[in-house]
């Protein structure tokens, strides 16, 4: 993985530089991307999914999307979406109803008539072709059942906006981190950034003293609240207050003479011994001793978790392309005119070097849906509520004739896993029209 | 060159220490407590009738693991912490005086509390049975448990569990009335004497070197790796037994990956754009997606049993094999062998694939380049011209991938190693993580970390010798 | 270039063979079906920790240590009677007449006269006082404090000054398990005490709580014995592990297998056919370290070991279709020891009522745990005690889904779906609470989740509000003893010996975390402990049952049965109900082999 990981970096950089710049570079990408018939059909694909995941209630459900029923008309899946919010609440004696017995006079299935966590224990461990006990064939469980009767096909539907949003999301953490912290290197560098006194010490001793108040002071609250994720929040906003607090001081002392005076700080250096750090830890092995110690771990836990462990790639990159960019006529121009740093990083920097980071991201959420469905298959990572391909996949080692909890769900995380790495292929090859 | 190394490592010491705060800090925020984990095995499940035994048990077995030492030089901690807090055992009553400390920041209050709680105790127990035993039961619940809890909810609801349980029976309320207002002066005390700013003051207490992280990491320097919690075995021991079989099925999938992907990915670039090509481009793209473990659950699932036919049954089980060092060696090879196949495949597609795709860019690149041209100029024959440029420039892939090859067995694959249980350093670096033996972990994040440093000095050193043409900046 | 190919290749040949370098015993061929010599190749799910049966507590490090250290006595697998090992007889049950212990009761025990360490030295009663000193130091903490809650009852022991085999254990007071406990492991002392170090130390000291503290501080020899017998040397050397049993360690290979092989001559074979606990049929036993469940089966299935216990349920019922299997293959299903329940905790407000309790009960789908969860692997239950035992009460009817009952029972205890939300409320201390209970498992435990899921289920239907939530499963060990929690699903082990209530379910016991009992209820288990009659014995017993199933502190879900899948050449082959099943020393090819 490292060499692999190394490698397509050393690759980005070389083309990086050779990339002609003109003002309508996404037009010209987006012309030589459509150009790729199966990065196109990896496109289309998938949007297919993200239909998949977005409407994965109607597509399977226990409960029908309409019927009527002694002359009434329910809207029931739209229903569940109202009382969950708090707003709806269910008509007399239907809050525990049974849908599947009811006798309606018409109705709406959804194309699968199970929820993930439905059971059907008349029907455990059920081949798709095998005889199942069920009223009627649109009753049918298509890709087979798990041990508890619990539906495949459901559960690979929930299990595709799990897979998504975890790919998505944990790739956002990662581009965060790895945006501000590459552009802070690759700005910056070693000599660029001059800080005042005053303001390297106070923001060593507010460092410290943020830590206290978030963590140490608050250690009561963070761990007997019901509402942790709160609570943390609330922490975060302590110690950016202290530390906003000690730089605004700074700002007012920095005009006294000796306080004022200027250090450099080394600001490169600081982020890739970082980023050395990071990678020399594997990845997964950091990511299990985290879930180990959090003690109730869910799916954004894991998210965040992936997000804070996979940034040093687009660190690097962003840094990189910057480090040549500054060297641009035009950034000294604008430097010349007084803009200051934060602006020309934002509005000149950044976007120029979105190109390498799309493909980064790319590869980036082919990879954390390929970890979660290890956590999971595992046995680790999202809590046991969750359906996740992976949890489906390693029901099958369990029982080993249960060909289609092997199948069904491994195919799944191929061809997501393939489609993100086509797209970024097919990105790699639109930035670089040499190459293919 | 020697400057340059030199750098390079002084550079790596400060990476080093992080590393090891890294490590040192997730065994500190891991929850549950060493040592009950280990007097209390939780697959026996048992209590300590005899309390003060289990006190005394508990004491010996943190002394013998150190965490009865403060875990770092210098602690940051509010003004209201003692020094003493990490020393009062069991850790139940710590947990709950912490909490306590935590609301009222008053130290001192808190141990008189707990002291009026202990007298308060030794005198319930004394009380004779006539006094009504059900009643007594009833209310030593409520005592036990007051022991515990911190919250003032929970608290207060005790104590009107305990009221309502002495209105039935005035004579045990007369006999402990006046213990139990000193035990409720007690925590009154500790609301009215409650002293928030003390919890607001930070205070840095300086723990000298006798602690939890120096102890540990002047042993690690000293080659001295601790011993494993799940069996007391010494954890360098633990690494070498499972370092073999990851080093074997490291060397023998890189060395395969290099064998078929190098000819393969020169191959179809000299085909470019030909069926071949494309066929193979897909093909290894293909392989490339395909997930590790799932291909091994589905190989062991089809291929190693007769579940789906005897025709199916082609590959030995999971495992090494079952013979000793005195079977004989040819069969015991062969055994190896053959039992070796399937993880090494499923070690191998994944970079293979990826490799030859390197190779045939890189091909493709060089193909483009004048001294190729050159060289078909010069009236070198095409094979030699394939062969001998081409595979120069594989080199440097090469020696990326040996030095990936240093952390990789170190830290293993976890996924083959478990399917087909092999007892390799994956295995190991799941298993221990999983049961929470930080001393193993972190010996293996530490190793790791070496590893990936070295391997990366390593290659661009070999790289230079490669290509002159490479120099580094100082 | 193709040269360096091909010397790499032979680099990789050489890799492959690597173990010839660890072993250094070129002993003869050990196949298992090639001479008449027989070899059992066992699967355990770890290595063991220690090879020390007072340090090892794993179910897989007790198993090969059995092979190699013998007990004075202990139950026989196949009549579940306490029979003799290492003493000649069961012990006579004694009161002391004079000394300093007069009026207690004691235990005296007299090892066989053909007993000898491999040495050849006599095994006498200073090697079973010797045993108890090691157990009591109070500074070996690795496993011995286990064993030290077990065997609390031991006082003294008092050698005879005539026969050097016969000792008299003293306890503290009659106890319906003493017989058993007492009759421990034994250790040769010359091996594991050499300088003799405990040897001016008093048993009586070190049992006694106080004493042993303190002579912990001030005594160096204790802190030095502890250090010595906790060394690898003592725990893992093959050259130095040694006890009475008919194996002795030959090989181990670290992560790969463990080899015991049959001492040559061994004492205990002439004695084999009067005392059936000293039977030791294989000539070797090998010991495999196989973690997962799929690929020992694997193993199986390629006969490199030739049986699997613990099997899941899903294979294990492929198996029982799988005739080619059987072929070669026995199955079993015996009974064993252990159960699951869910535990309530009973001080919760929301819990105190036992109807609620046991509208709970009525919201578990028992027959589908056990018919679909654990495929008829199981069997439903009411009490702790192993249903096979005489003593388990038959009369009480196990509880089943009855949503229609639970509804009944919590309407009467006052809980009603006030609010439309589904979930049934009450006003508790003047705030109207749902019935929504937090419902702690451990994730790794497969079972645990379908039985939660199932659970929520029942629960749903009578309008309760189960949360399952993964809990680590020392958080949750926690948790329950400090009371922190509302449900909670366990699964429990006991052994042979009489049962003894007074951990869980005596009010003065840290381990009563569900918050049983009242003054009766401890009078009853006073009184259970210390009855040696077993007609009165299992009257008590029966009530006791009565008083569980009606508070309903926990509701017992099922006692499990294993699963086994062994070679069939071992033709004399019968599972036993004592932990782990299967007995290697007793696995023999004639079919007539004294098993019984």
């Amino acid at each position: 993985m490292l060499f692999r990981k190394q490698k397509r970096e050393q690759r980005l950089q070389q083309q990086m530089d050779e990339r002609p710049k003109s003002p309508d570079y996404w037009k010209q990408v987006w012309r030589q991307y459509r150009k790729n018939r199966v990065a196109i059909w990896a496109l289309r694909i998938l949007s297919f999914l993200a239909v998949i995941a977005l409407f994965a209630d109607f597509l399977a459900n226990d409960k029908p999307i309409y019927c009527q029923l002694e002359g009434q008309a329910h809207w029931p899946v739209f229903r569940n979406y109202l009382v969950d919010a708090g707003v709806g609440k269910w008509p007399e004696g239907m809050s525990n109803f049974d849908w599947k017995e009811a006798q309606y006079e018409s109705v709406v299935w959804p194309l699968i008539p199970y929820a993930d966590n439905n059971l059907d224990m008349g029907n455990s461990y059920k081949s798709p072709f095998d005889p199942q006990k069920v009223k009627a064939p649109r009753f049918r469980h298509r890709l087979g059942t798990d041990s508890l009767g619990r539906d495949v096909a459901a559960g690979m539907i929930r299990g595709t906006r799990v897979a998504l949003v975890i790919g998505l999301l944990s790739m956002a953490v990662a581009a965060f981190i790895g945006i501000l912290l590459g552009a802070l290197a690759g700005y910056y560098g070693d000599r660029h950034l001059q800080v005042s006194r005053v303001r390297v010490l106070l923001n060593l001793l507010a460092l410290p003293l943020a830590y206290f108040y978030a963590v140490e002071v608050r250690s009561y609250v963070l761990e007997e609240s019901s509402n942790f994720y709160t609570q943390l929040l609330i922490s975060l906003g302590w110690a950016m207050g202290i530390l906003l607090l000690a730089n605004l001081l700074a700002t007012l002392l920095k005009r006294l003479p000796w306080l004022g005076r200027k250090w450099t700080m080394p600001v490169d250096i600081l982020v890739m011994r970082l980023i050395e750090v990071m990678n020399s830890i594997p990845g997964l092995m950091l990511l299990l001793a985290i879930l180990v110690i959090i003690p109730r771990p869910n799916v954004f836990s894991v998210m965040v978790i992936i997000g804070l462990i996979s940034w040093t790639g687009i660190a690097r990159f962003i840094r990189g392309e910057i480090l040549r960019i500054r060297a641009l006529e035009y950034i000294e121009a604008a430097r010349a005119m007084g803009y200051n740093n934060w602006r020309i990083i934002w509005r000149h920097v950044i976007p120029n070097a979105l190109g390498p980071v799309l493909i980064t991201l790319a590869f980036g959420i082919a990879g954390a849906i390929l970890l979660e469905a290890f956590l999971s298959f595992l046995g680790q990572g999202a809590g046991s509520a969750q359906v996740t391909w992976g949890r489906l996949l390693s029901l099958a080692r369990n029982s080993p004739g249960a060909w289609w909890l092997a199948v069904f769900p491994g195919l799944a995380i191929f061809v997501t896993v393939s489609i993100f790495n086509f797209i970024g292929e097919g990105l790699t090859d639109a930035i670089d029209p040499r190459r293919g | 060159m020697f400057l340059y190394i030199a750098k390079r490592i002084v550079l790596f010491v400060p990476t080093f220490l992080m590393v090891s705060l890294v490590a040192f800090g997730l065994s500190q925020c891991s929850p549950g407590d060493p040592v009950d984990r280990l007097l209390i095995n939780s697959e026996n499940d048992i209590n300590w009738e005899n309390k003060k035994q289990y006190e005394r048990d508990y004491r010996y077995k943190a002394r013998d693991l150190g965490v009865d030492r403060p875990p770092f030089y210098l602690s940051l901690l509010p003004r209201a912490y003692p020094d003493t807090l990490q020393q009062i055992v069991p850790p139940d009553r710590r947990r709950a005086m912490r909490k306590l400390l935590d609301q009222y920041g008053n130290w001192d209050a808190v141990h008189q509390y707990m002291e009026t709680y202990d007298g308060f105790m030794a005198h319930f127990s004394q009380l004779p049975d006539s006094l009504g035993k059900d009643d007594l039961i009833n209310l030593q619940r409520h005592f036990l448990h007051l022991e515990h809890i911190y919250k003032v909810a929970a608290i207060q609801y005790e104590w009107e569990e305990i009221g309502k349980d002495l209105e039935k029976n005035p004579e045990l309320e007369q006999q402990i009335a006046t213990e139990l207002l000193e035990l409720k002066a007690a925590y009154a005390n500790l609301q009215s004497t409650a002293r928030p700013s003390d919890l607001m003051i930070p205070s840095i207490r300086v723990n000298g070197l006798d602690n939890q992280y120096h102890n540990w990491l002047v042993a690690f320097l000293k080659g001295d790796f601790g011993v494993s919690l799940q069996n007391g075995q010494p954890a360098g021991q633990k690494i070498k037994d499972a370092l073999w079989w990851t080093v074997v099925l490291s060397l023998l999938s890189m060395f395969f990956t290099f064998l078929i992907a190098i000819p393969l990915g020169v191959y179809s670039a000299n085909r470019y754009g030909q069926w071949f090509d494309r066929i193979t481009s897909a093909g290894l793209f293909m392989l490339y997606s395909l997930p590790t473990f799932w291909i091994a659950t589905m190989l062991v699932m089809f291929f190693t049993t007769s579940q789906f036919g005897e025709w199916a049954n082609i590959f030995p089980s999971v495992g090494l094999g079952n013979m000793t060092a005195s079977d004989p060696f040819w069969p015991r090879f062969w055994q190896r062998l053959t039992h070796l196949i399937l993880p090494v495949f499923c070690l191998t597609y994944g970079g293979l694939a990826f490799m030859a795709r390197q190779m045939r860019g890189s091909t493709l690149d060089v193909k483009r380049q004048d001294f190729i041209r050159t060289a078909w100029a010069k009236g070198l024959s095409p094979h030699q011209v394939h062969w001998r440029h081409n595979f120069r420039n594989a080199v440097f892939p090469l020696i990326t991938m040996m030095a990936g090859i240093l952390p990789a067995a170190i830290t293993g694959s976890v996924v083959i190693e478990l399917i087909f249980n092999i007892p390799g350093m994956g295995l190991l670096v799941l298993d221990s993580i999983l049961a929470k033996d930080w001393p193993v972990v972190y010996i293996i994040l530490m190793l790791t970390a070496v590893m990936t440093i070295l391997g990366n000095l390593m290659a661009d050193i070999l790289y230079t010798w490669a290509d002159p043409r490479v120099k580094f900046d100082l | 270039m193709k040269q360096s190919l091909l010397f790499l290749g032979f680099l990789f040949f050489c890799l492959l063979i690597q173990p010839a370098c660890v072993s250094d015993s070129p002993s003869g061929g050990t196949d298992a079906t090639g001479s008449d010599k027989i070899s059992v190749h066992t699967r355990i799910q770890a290595e063991p920790d220690y090879l020390n049966p007072i340090m090892g507590t794993r179910s897989w490090t007790t198993r090969v240590m059995n092979q190699i250290f013998q007990t004075l006595v202990d139950y026989d697998p196949f009549t579940l009677k306490l029979s003799p090992v290492l003493a000649k007889s069961l012990p006579d049950e004694i009161i002391v007449e004079e000394g300093p212990y007069k009026g207690k009761t004691a235990f005296v025990f007299e090892i066989h006269d053909e007993a000898v360490w491999d040495n050849g030295m006599p095994i006498v009663a200073t090697d079973y006082l010797f045993t108890l000193k090691a157990l009591f130091n109070p500074r070996i903490t690795i496993g011995a404090p286990l064993y030290r809650a077990h065997l609390g009852t031991i006082q003294d022991v008092i050698l005879d000054p005539e026969n050097p085999k016969k000792m008299t254990v003293v306890t503290r007071e009659p106890y319906i398990r003493s017989s058993y406990v007492t009759g421990f492991y034994v250790y040769p002392e010359h091996v594991y005490d050499p300088d003799g170090l405990l040897k001016d130390i008093a048993l009586a000291d070190l049992t006694d709580a106080d004493k042993s503290s303190k002579l912990a501080e001030e005594e160096p020899k204790i802190d030095a014995f502890a250090k010595q017998f906790t060394s690898t040397r003592y725990t893992k050397e093959k050259e130095v592990i040694t006890g009475s049993g008919p194996y002795q360690l030959s090989e181990w290979i670290a992560g790969d297998r463990l080899i015991l092989k049959k001492k040559e001559n061994w004492w205990g074979d002439q004695l084999a056919d009067r005392y059936p606990m000293l039977t030791a049929i294989p000539d070797e036993i090998v010991y495999h370290p196989v973690r997962d469940a799929t690929a020992a089966l694997n193993l199986l299935r390629n006969k490199e070991v030739d049986f699997v216990g613990r099997i899941p349920g899903e294979p294990f019922s492929q198996l029982q279709g799988d005739k080619k299997f059987q072929e070669e293959f026995d199955l079993h299903t015996p009974n064993t020891t252990i159960y699951n329940y869910i535990g309530i905790n009973t001080q919760n407000p929301k819990l105190s009522d036992k109807r609620v309790r046991k509208a709970l009960a009525y919201c578990i789908d028992t027959d589908e745990i056990v018919n679909t969860i654990k495929l008829g692997g199981a069997q439903k239950i009411t009490s702790p005690i192993p249903p096979q035992l005489d003593y388990y009460h038959k009369g009480l009817e196990p509880y089943s889904l009855n949503v229609e009952k639970a509804k009944a029972l919590l309407e009467e205890a006052g809980w009603k779906d006030t609010d439309g939300n589904g979930i049934v409320d009450k006003v508790i201390d003047g705030e109207k609470t749902d019935l929504t209970l937090e419902y702690l498992l451990t994730p790794q435990n497969i079972d645990s989740r379908k039985i939660a899921v199932l659970f929520k289920e029942g629960a749903r239907k009578a309008g309760i509000d189960i949360v399952p939530t993964p809990t680590e499963a020392n958080l949750l060990i926690r948790n329950r003893g400090t009371g922190d929690f509302e449900l909670l699903i366990l699964g429990a082990g006991v052994d042979l010996g009489m049962y003894d209530p007074k951990q869980y379910w005596h009010t003065s016991s840290g381990g009563n975390y569900f918050g049983f009992g009242n003054a009766d209820s401890d009078a009853l288990i006073d009184e259970i402990r210390q009855e040696l009659d077993p007609v009165k014995r299992k009257k008590l017993y029966m009530e006791f049952q009565e008083l569980l199933y009606d508070e309903m502190p926990v509701i017992f879900l099922y006692n499990t049965r294993d699963r086994i899948a062994i070679s069939n050449r071992f033709k004399n082959f019968k599972a036993s109900m004592k932990s782990p099943a299967i007995f290697e020393n007793y696995l023999g090819l004639d079919a007539q082999a004294n098993t019984d």
